[in-house]
């Protein structure tokens, strides 16, 4: 069971982040040195060395063996966070038009969630459980961003693309189409609502009657 | 390297090698055909570069109006190819109008 | 080098700058052009901020929103960064490798007509009925096709796109053929002056992929008058390739002439040689071939394509571009630098180019790219590239050869005022856009919710844009000023290194009335030092 958000913290929050902050304040200092103590006032002759080979040698080495450990980084978090399970918890189909979503759930017995111009489409998932998502567009491109799972596809037309997410905190929370589509894109947004799970059963028991 | 035709067959070499490290990903057909495309491209550059030798002079006149007038041309011709028939003709009129112009300019030179 | 420069009068009058064969002519006019176009797209940015400034639609609806972002986006990158770095390139690359001429005069004036006409076509949508184009610079299929956008302005746009990277594409070829051909006595390869070297892979990039460009619009013209191109279910993403197969090489196209300018105006104003050449020349053959490679990163959401691969080649961009760092920071080290103008937008490019950089590799790992791509965090990582990258570098060029071009200095008062006012409102408008984007705001919306929390930052943003369009005020002011009571510069006013500076300033009609010895990358270095 793979949690997309946490994967994200992983990988972001905790490696590439403090990386870059670091590799970056480095090269300002760097920079800032040079200015102040090469700069003209203080009439040094300047350097007629122009080639240091071994030492940018090594420096490119360094670089290399940094960036090995971001790629492995990355690599193992996108095998978890790509992985499509068999057998989830919760079957749910996406359908994305312009400019709402539809929200299926197949073999729950349950109407769709469809978005209209006075209410967003609900997306409701129980906590804790590998959601399946099969997602395809009836027009235009789309995308499915779920800020709080840090995650997004796209869904194109005549195709479908499946993925897992996994929500690890209860509550309700904002998602939005990505993929600019036309005039409304601004306004395609949808709301995830994660309920413990025997408030997700009643909430299909509800459904269905 | 100091000649520009090793430049350029030096960087197609780079872009099979990467193109050699996708085929282990992917055999898509567009996917490679873009990469080895764009070698076979910069290999045909690299010949071009070979007559690297320098041209005889020419005189070129320091305004060439014909010239405008050909790029003009082209350009209301691909416009007039949505706008309409009438700027379509307008445009190729133009352009060869503007190509005559270029070769009596060439002829004189 | 026999060819007597001033010997014949020089044209004079409108039609003579409009047909100019000359370079530097074509050089001033693309330039000067996408200068025009620069605060056109930038105006457009203003008014796009002032919208986004708070929740709600105040000043401009969806639909005008949609077309001001497409035109904002297309404008900047097809008629005004790339037509700046090749203006450069027609005007600077000829003097520096010592020719009389550009490889192809009439190619030249002919690429920048089509530029012209390209441009010309792609705003005159915005005077037809159904409006001006608006599905992005990138046009995705289907969203671009005739039942989503219909409407002669999207045709228009297309075929004017086309144009106007025909243009660009006919001025690459001239002046890489310049490069291989009209090179002085002496000048070999490897004596090529930095500016020339990041010329010669632009141009081998631009060669290779703007046809590929060309290929798709045109086929997505078709589309749209019926042909049935990418309607398959595979033809969106078969198009996003063909497309982001130009649209990645062209970010380099846009940055590559500007780090070689900025290898100049270092090494110039630390008054030393460039410092590793030779690693330079070769990462920068890497980087360009890697830039290559590194498309389908702008497709790891799609799920249609192998991520892995990708991520991998747009993360080992990091170094060359680590050697582009070290070899510009190392020309500084050990030199002697005085801190005009043109240097303060250099370390300005230099400090705001990281981020930009940086930031890349973050969006170059897919489970990172898939929360931040299409979001702001995105507009933040290239507009710190583009505009806080090349932007900078540009005007660093600008400060830097206008007393080539003119014959006067632009004032250096202002022009420390413009450059501080753009520092500020640059990073007051594109840092918070990071964490907007990180919060779950999307890009290309017209608008958002109060609820959203977004406002703070916008507004924080919107106040940045200002800053910097005011920056950009003074420097147009100083060009008038400039021009208009002249401080002149003689033919070599920064004890510049290279051949431009070893003529008059402007240049004659045929450049050179004669050279100096060229045994090195530095030629006039190597003269100062009593190397020759």
């Amino acid at each position: 069971m793979t949690d997309t958000r946490s994967q994200f913290h992983q990988l972001f929050g905790e490696l590439y982040l403090p990386v870059m902050v670091t590799v970056g304040t480095i090269v300002v200092l760097v920079v800032l040195f040079a200015v102040v103590r090469y700069r003209r006032s203080r009439n040094r002759e300047p350097s007629r060395k122009s080639e240091a080979p071994l030492l940018e040698s090594a420096y490119a080495l360094t670089i290399a063996v940094i960036l090995g450990v971001l790629i492995w980084a990355t690599f193992t978090a996108e095998a978890k966070v790509d992985k499509v399970s068999s057998d989830p918890g919760l079957r749910v189909d996406v359908t994305a038009f312009k400019w709402q979503w539809r929200f299926d759930y197949p073999g729950q017995g349950v109407p769709p969630s469809i978005g209209s111009d006075s209410h967003h489409a609900e997306l409701v998932v129980p906590v804790d459980t590998v959601v399946g998502f099969r997602m395809t567009s009836r027009d235009v491109i789309h995308a499915l961003w779920i800020p709080v799972a840090r995650f997004k596809r796209d869904a194109f037309p005549n195709r479908y693309t499946s993925f897992d997410l996994v929500f690890d905190r209860l509550g309700t929370f904002p998602g939005r189409c990505a993929e600019f589509c036309g005039l409304e894109h601004a306004g395609m947004t949808l709301e995830v609502r994660v309920l413990a799970k025997p408030a997700f059963d009643a909430w299909l028991a509800a459904r269905r009657r | 390297m100091s000649r520009p035709s090793v430049v350029v067959l030096v960087w197609a070499g780079f872009l099979v090698v990467l193109g050699l490290v996708l085929l282990a990903w992917t055999r898509s057909p567009l996917m490679n055909g873009l990469l080895f495309g764009a070698a076979a491209g910069t290999v045909l550059l690299a010949l071009l570069a070979l007559r690297s030798r320098e041209p005889g002079r020419r005189f070129v006149p320091d305004v060439s109006v014909p010239t405008a007038l050909t790029a003009v041309g082209i350009g209301l011709a691909v416009t007039g190819s949505a706008v309409g028939t009438w700027l379509l003709l307008i445009g190729s009129g133009l352009a060869v109008v503007g190509l005559a112009g270029v070769v009596r300019e060439l002829a004189r030179a | 080098m026999t060819t007597v420069a001033s010997e014949r009068p020089v044209p004079r009058g409108l039609l003579a700058w409009a047909a100019a064969t000359d370079h530097k002519r074509v050089g001033v006019l693309t330039g000067a052009t996408a200068l025009v176009l620069l605060l056109v797209n930038g105006s457009f940015a203003l008014v796009m901020r002032s919208e986004l400034a708070w929740p709600g639609t105040q000043i401009v609806g969806l639909k005008t929103y949609n077309e001001l972002f497409t035109a904002h986006g297309s404008g900047m990158i097809y008629l005004v960064v790339t037509p700046l770095a090749f203006a450069l390139a027609v005007y600077f690359v000829p003097l520096q490798v010592g020719a009389a001429e550009i490889a192809g005069p009439r190619f030249a004036l002919l690429g920048f007509w089509l530029y012209v006409c390209g441009a010309v076509a792609m705003y005159s949508g915005f005077l037809t009925q159904e409006g001006a184009a608006r599905f992005g610079w990138t046009a995705f299929p289907p969203l671009s096709d005739s039942t989503n956008s219909p409407g002669i302005g999207s045709d228009l746009w297309l075929l004017g796109v086309c144009l106007a990277v025909g243009g660009m594409f006919v001025l690459s070829g001239c002046v890489l053929a310049t490069i291989v051909r009209l090179r002085a006595p002496g000048m070999t390869m490897l004596r090529l002056p930095v500016f020339c070297w990041t010329m010669v892979v632009t141009a081998l990039m631009t060669l290779t992929t703007f046809p590929v460009l060309i290929v798709a619009l045109t086929l997505l013209e078709l589309d749209r008058r019926g042909v049935g191109v990418f309607t398959s279910a595979g033809g969106p993403a078969a198009y996003q390739h063909l497309f982001w197969f130009y649209g990645h090489p062209v970010v380099y196209v846009m940055f590559f002439p500007f780090v070689g300018a900025m290898g100049e105006v270092i090494a110039t104003f630390s008054r030393r040689r460039f410092f590793g050449y030779h690693a330079f020349v070769i990462s920068l053959l890497a980087f360009a071939a890697l830039s290559m490679s590194v498309w389908a990163h702008h497709m790891f959401t799609t799920g249609q394509v192998t991520n892995q691969y990708f991520s991998l080649t747009s993360t080992l961009i990091a170094i060359p571009a680590g050697i582009e760092y070290f070899d510009l920071i190392g020309t500084m080290i050990g030199g002697s630098i005085l801190f005009r103008t043109p240097m303060l937008f250099a370390i300005g490019f230099l400090l705001l180019f990281l981020l930009g950089g940086l930031s890349g590799i973050m969006v170059a790992s897919p489970p990172i790219d898939y929360h931040v791509h299409d979001s702001f965090f995105v507009v933040a990582h290239f507009h710190y590239t583009l505009f806080a990258g090349s932007m900078f570098a540009f005007f660093a060029a600008v400060y830097y050869w206008f007393p080539k071009v003119t014959g006067a200095f632009l004032r250096e008062g202002l022009g420390k005022l413009h450059f501080l006012f753009m520092f500020v409102g640059t990073n007051l408008t594109f840092f918070p856009m990071f964490l907007l984007g990180e919060k779950g705001m999307p890009r290309r919306v017209g608008d958002y919710r109060g609820s959203d929390g977004f406002t703070g930052l916008n507004l924080l943003s919107t106040i940045g844009a200002f800053l910097t369009a005011f920056a950009i005020a003074i420097f147009v002011c100083n060009v008038f000023v400039s021009l208009w009571r002249r401080e002149p510069a003689g033919a070599d006013p920064w004890e510049g290194q290279t051949l431009e500076w070893a003529t008059s300033s402007p240049p004659p009609r045929h450049n050179f009335d004669a050279l100096p010895a060229v045994r090195s990358f530095a030629p006039l270095l190597d003269v100062r030092e009593g190397k020759t």
